[in-house]
């Protein structure tokens, strides 16, 4: 094999293929803006949809408003904060406050609570919360109603309810939904937030306090993890990373992988290549080289992408803002890694698409080739799944797990030996059929 | 060197044997022939007679399953890559990288030959003013019109100047015009001294064209000789006709 032909070969296939629009699109656009794109939409979208539900007013129905009207208060007020919260009793106002962190306003809340309670309940609530639907029927109608999504939950109030918490004697109250409708939950969360306040309040107008401590809470719990922030973080970046890159390694390779085989063929420019006087094996090292780099691109560019979508907040949409940054030695470690697995996907699909006759053909058999990536890939998503010597020998599945482990800072140097000297085991032996299978007459010429 | 008129091509009783579902299909079945320096030489026959397969085992794409073919001295089993070196091939379906120019093309079939950048450049200058590409030897492929097409797949062809040309069909599917470029081209190949091996299913190009000429028709030979010959051998004065009567001929054996 010459070093030059394999290299004449690899600069022409590099020219072809970055001439082209679409290899341009999946090598280096797709991995540099999926990530932030997807994020950002989808976050905004989760986002809104959210909004959209908790700000809605819950249409609610209320079964037994004669026997509590401190109740009642308190629903009128969810579904007017402004106007009739004055008739709100103080026990929700309290109730509401946190008390761990604002006990010496406890007395004074009281006090406010007592004395004005339009004033604190302004702090409860702002905006309609829900809306009262009048409501005739009885519980059962109440039930079908929310079946059929004419009501978001009902509130059945037993007979006697004040009286009842007035004698001090057990009583419960009956909040019907529907737990599988989005609105329906979100209208229980609500109902389930003031009636809870509420009977905060309550407790804690049964109880003697000195104003100094929250009596229903003697002590509180500080949860201090050893982790940093940023361990904590990175910990959670190093699940989705490993199944992310293997990703974009793959894509990375279908489109230059499928024009460098299948496309010789549709083209017809295969058979010439085949009587130029560069071996076969010349022709598959210059092909493979060229995939395989356009496949560690696209992964390198994605975490380009990735590291610089966290540090600038966009994934904040989805939750918490992140302290991202890569520990050098576990990113150079998953870069490491990283190599075999690239040359594994780009022999495999150099294999498939130069047996494939055309574009739509090599295009198909890639299908079930990603599935069987994306199983083993996913092991880094699994929580309590940890690196050990078996897995340490199942191919892809190890990498997903040892990038996992070493992002977040593990590094079981036996483990990884192995799994790079397996994984570069199985790359030199996809290349090597990858070669062989270039020179069968029934793949290069097949009808 | 080989001297003028000496044969360049050698081909013995070469089978080749396609793997199939329902045993092996025998492509080729048996077929010799020689072909010398300065000559035009058609393998004529229908679709599916094993032409193509010929000119493939010649130029090294396909491996013969027994027999031999020895071009410029060279045997296609044992030195596939110095035939290479002597043959240029060309066939019907050829396409070309549409996203490379003319001249890039030229060069990287060029830089495979072995060419140095120097020599590369003073070839192509030759070639893009002898098959007239100077217009277009700059553009994309994709853009080029059929026609340009098959210039720049001539000059692909005929980079490294070969001894021996190999064409399967070149002008299947091509216009009138287009055909006409590829058969200037063919005749021009054979004034250089070439020796030309051509296929082609169409009697009138093999008539015109052709010094000499093998029927071929599932594997086999049937008849070889001058257009002339083998029209007088049929009783025929079309070599159409010439073609037809043998394979008749052949079916009323079989039958």
């Amino acid at each position: 094999m010459s070093v030059r032909n394999v290299w004449i070969v690899f600069l022409k296939e590099l020219k072809d293929i970055t001439r082209d629009r679409r290899t341009l699109m999946f090598m280096i656009i797709l991995p540099l803006a999926a990530a932030p794109l997807l994020m950002t939409v989808m976050g905004k979208l989760l986002a809104f949809g959210v909004r959209q539900v908790r700000e809605t007013p819950s249409r609610v129905a209320v079964i037994g408003a004669e026997s509590s009207p401190k109740l009642v208060a308190i629903l009128d007020a969810m579904a007017d904060p402004v106007g009739k919260a004055l008739s709100a009793p103080p026990e929700l106002a309290i109730g509401g406050l946190d008390l761990a962190k604002d006990s010496s306003k406890l007395q004074e809340a009281m006090e406010q609570a007592q004395a004005a309670p339009e004033k604190a309940m302004e702090e409860v609530r702002k905006a309609p919360a829900i809306q009262i639907v009048p409501w005739t029927g009885d519980r059962d109608a109440a039930r079908a109603a929310i079946e059929r999504k004419e009501l978001e939950a009902a509130v059945v109030i037993p007979p006697g309810f004040d009286a009842e918490i007035a004698a001090g004697r057990p009583v419960s109250l009956i909040v019907d939904h529907d737990s599988s409708f989005d609105k329906s939950k979100v209208a229980f969360e609500k109902l389930d937030g003031s009636f809870r306040a509420y009977r905060r309040g309550l407790a804690l107008s049964r109880i003697p306090t000195n104003g100094e401590v929250d009596p229903l809470r003697p002590f509180t719990i500080e949860k201090a993890s050893v982790a940093s922030k940023e361990k904590e973080d990175r910990a959670l970046v190093a699940q989705f990373l490993p199944y992310l890159l293997i990703l974009m390694c793959l894509s990375g390779a279908v489109y230059p992988a499928t024009d460098l085989g299948a496309g010789e063929k549709e083209r017809g420019t295969l058979e010439t290549l085949l009587v130029s006087p560069a071996e076969r094996s010349e022709l598959v090292m210059g092909k493979f080289l060229v995939v395989f780099t356009t496949s560690l691109l696209a992964a390198a560019l994605n975490i380009v992408s990735i590291g610089f979508s966290l540090a600038s907040g966009l994934f904040s949409e989805l939750g918490k803002q992140m302290q991202f940054s890569l520990d050098p030695i576990g990113f150079a470690l998953s870069v490491l890694l990283m190599l075999p697995v690239a040359a594994i996907f780009a022999a495999v699909l150099l294999s498939i698409s130069i047996f494939a006759k055309s574009f739509k053909e090599a295009q198909a058999y890639f299908v079930p080739f990603n599935f069987i990536v994306i199983i083993p890939a996913f092991f880094s998503f699994i929580p309590g799944v940890e690196l050990n010597v078996g897995f340490s020998l199942i191919p892809l599945v190890n990498v997903s797990l040892a990038i996992k482990e070493v992002l977040a800072g593990t590094y079981k140097w036996g483990c990884l030996a192995l799994i790079l000297f397996s994984t570069i085991a199985v790359a030199g032996a996809c290349i090597a059929f990858c070669a062989t299978w270039f020179k069968r007459e029934e793949v290069l010429f097949r009808t | 060197m080989p001297v003028p008129g000496a044969s360049l091509i050698e081909v013995r009783d070469l089978v080749k044997v396609f793997r199939g579902k329902k045993g092996g299909v025998r492509a080729v079945d048996g077929v010799s022939f020689s072909c010398r320096k300065g000559e035009i030489f058609g393998l004529l026959g229908p679709n599916g007679a094993g032409k193509t397969t010929t000119l493939r085992i010649l130029s090294t794409s396909l491996k013969p399953t027994s027999g031999s073919a020895v071009l410029a001295g060279h045997d296609v089993l044992r030195e596939p890559n110095d035939v290479r070196k002597k043959i240029g091939f060309l066939s019907g379906a050829t396409g070309l990288y549409g996203r490379l120019t003319g001249r890039e093309m030229i060069a990287y079939f060029g830089r495979l030959h072995g060419m140095s950048e120097a020599a590369i450049r003073e070839r192509t200058d030759r070639i893009v003013q002898l098959l007239g590409m100077a217009e277009f030897a700059d553009r994309r492929n994709d853009k080029l019109s059929t026609g340009q097409k098959q210039k720049v797949s001539i000059a692909r062809t005929i980079v490294h100047d070969p001894e021996i040309m190999i064409f399967d069909e070149p002008t299947s599917g091509l216009d009138v015009i287009t055909s006409r470029t590829i058969v200037d081209f063919i005749r021009s190949c054979r004034e250089e001294g070439k020796c030309v091996v051509f296929s082609t299913h169409i009697m009138s190009e093999a008539r015109k064209l052709c010094d000499r000429i093998v029927l071929i028709h599932k594997g086999r030979l049937w008849a070889e000789g001058t257009p002339a010959e083998l029209c007088a051998r049929a009783g025929t004065e079309d070599l159409e006709d010439a073609f037809i009567k043998l394979v008749q001929l052949d079916r009323e054996e079989t039958a």
